[in-house]
């Protein structure tokens, strides 16, 4: 149990400070990758999917991935529960920008300029969870979420081995991913002074191309050790924990087990990995010139980040997964289910953002750059 | 491209040349699904495009 507990903090605080690092906790950065105005994120992401198959491909290939506990682990399909699951959870997105594994990994860094949205949107994930927990039976009941849930995936519907099936599909991924680095834009923010030596390098934001790898690695490696990389899951594993602490355990998670310690020391690690990440950063130049962050308490803020907590823990639990789960660790196991997922909430976050910035005037990815530059937003 | 991006696309595109190399070796368990999944194909082929022909004759009709 503690070996599980601690390999899956260091699990946690190794993906949260990638996640941190590569810009993924940052306001502008997700808004400028639902607009289409700054691509670093989706390609952080595929470039993490593109590792993901290729490892497992590989592994798959040269004999090792049973040796190695490399065998990917296949999300079901959960037919109407993805749609579901996918419009709530794009919707909470497309409004905030944050994801399960991204709102710890910005609270542990302290990012924005507005107190407390951090801490809201984590009650509003552990409340999601709890809500999901009361009325899981009730949606299998209803047809929501299918009561028999079977993995489908793509090499199965092409009647081909996986490996071979994965391989390509990491060469499109990667062909796509270096597509959009030459054909869209991507925001530099200027760090605090010129990165010369390796220790500037790795105190500086990190590259697409090396996060994304990074992280594909580490997916890899969650898999190595039995687990899974996914937040919503952590989330429900970790709100089970605490509820088993106090003597009232999740019907979900009714025995707590190594794998989900493991899974709830994840998400606990992605905290003080971002916590880490920011207070070993470069400052950027912006934020050097503007000095100290004086954070402002803004309710309206703090409100939506609680419901949006709320709509994407609730919405990832029924839809199966995260952007992390149903995603980035997903789309490598060539998993039907997390391509609808991950497709309804990426068209449902791309509208969402888009209409409320236009509906609200403040479509303007300048300015949302130019204030993330200075508060690392 | 920046020089870093290059050598992770070269590193990658080295890998996937590696993996299919490693499937098309000695690996006769792949050759026969890859044959059997053209057949399928070219069954499904041929299957629609007898339904377009029934659909021409209707149309003649």
């Amino acid at each position: 149990m503690v070996s599980a507990i601690l390999t899956g903090l260091l699990m946690g605080i190794a993906f949260g400070a990638v996640l941190y690092k590569v810009g993924a906790v940052r306001y502008s950065r997700i808004m400028g990758m639902l607009t289409l105005t700054d691509t670093k994120v989706m390609k952080f992401a595929f470039m993490s999917i593109a590792t993901g198959c290729i490892l497992y491909g590989l592994a798959g290939v040269f004999g090792v991935a049973n040796q190695w506990g490399v065998v990917p682990r296949v999300m079901p399909y959960l037919g109407p529960a993805h749609i579901v699951g996918g419009v709530l959870f794009g919707a909470a997105m497309g409004s905030t920008g944050l994801c399960p594994g991204t709102c710890v990994a910005r609270t542990g860094g302290r990012g924005g300029d507005t107190k407390f949205t951090g801490l809201a949107s984590i009650v509003g994930l552990v409340l999601g969870i709890v809500v999901y927990n009361a009325s899981k039976n009730w949606m299998v009941d209803a047809g929501i979420i299918a009561g028999q849930q079977k993995p489908v995936t793509l090499y199965g519907l092409l009647g081909l081995p996986y490996e071979a099936v994965a391989l390509a599909f990491g060469g499109v991924i990667l062909a796509i991913t270096f597509t959009v680095d030459r054909v869209t834009p991507e925001k530099a923010y200027k760090a605090e002074h010129e990165r010369k030596s390796v220790v500037d390098w790795v105190r500086g934001e990190w590259s697409w191309a090396f996060s994304g790898f990074a992280a594909g690695v580490l997916i890899v490696l969650a898999t190595a050790q039995d687990g899974y990389l996914g937040f919503s899951g952590a989330a429900l594993a970790t709100v089970g924990v605490g509820a088993d602490l106090v003597g009232a355990p999740l019907s979900s998670v009714p025995v707590i087990n190594e794998s989900i310690a493991w899974r709830a020391a994840l998400l606990v690690g992605v905290l003080p990995g971002g916590f880490l990440a920011a207070k070993l950063s470069l400052k950027s130049e912006a934020a050097v010139t503007s000095g100290p962050v004086v954070k402002t308490m803004n309710p309206k803020a703090v409100g939506r980040f609680f419901v949006a907590g709320f709509g994407m823990s609730l919405g990832a639990m029924i839809g199966g997964g995260c952007t992390t789960g149903a995603f980035l660790a997903a789309w490598p196991t060539l998993s039907i289910g997390s391509f609808v997922m991950a497709g309804t909430f990426f068209v449902v976050s791309m509208a969402v953002s888009n209409l409320r910035m236009r509906s609200l005037k403040i479509f303007d990815i300048d300015q949302l750059q130019l204030v993330g530059d200075r508060v690392y937003d | 491209m920046k020089k870093h991006v290059r050598v992770f696309l070269a590193v990658f595109v080295a890998a996937l040349a590696l993996g299919y190399i490693g499937l098309r070796s000695d690996n006769a368990d792949l050759e026969q699904k890859i044959a059997a999944h053209k057949a399928k194909k070219a069954t499904a082929a041929a299957d629609d495009s007898d339904d377009d022909d029934d659909d021409d004759d209707g149309d003649a009709e």
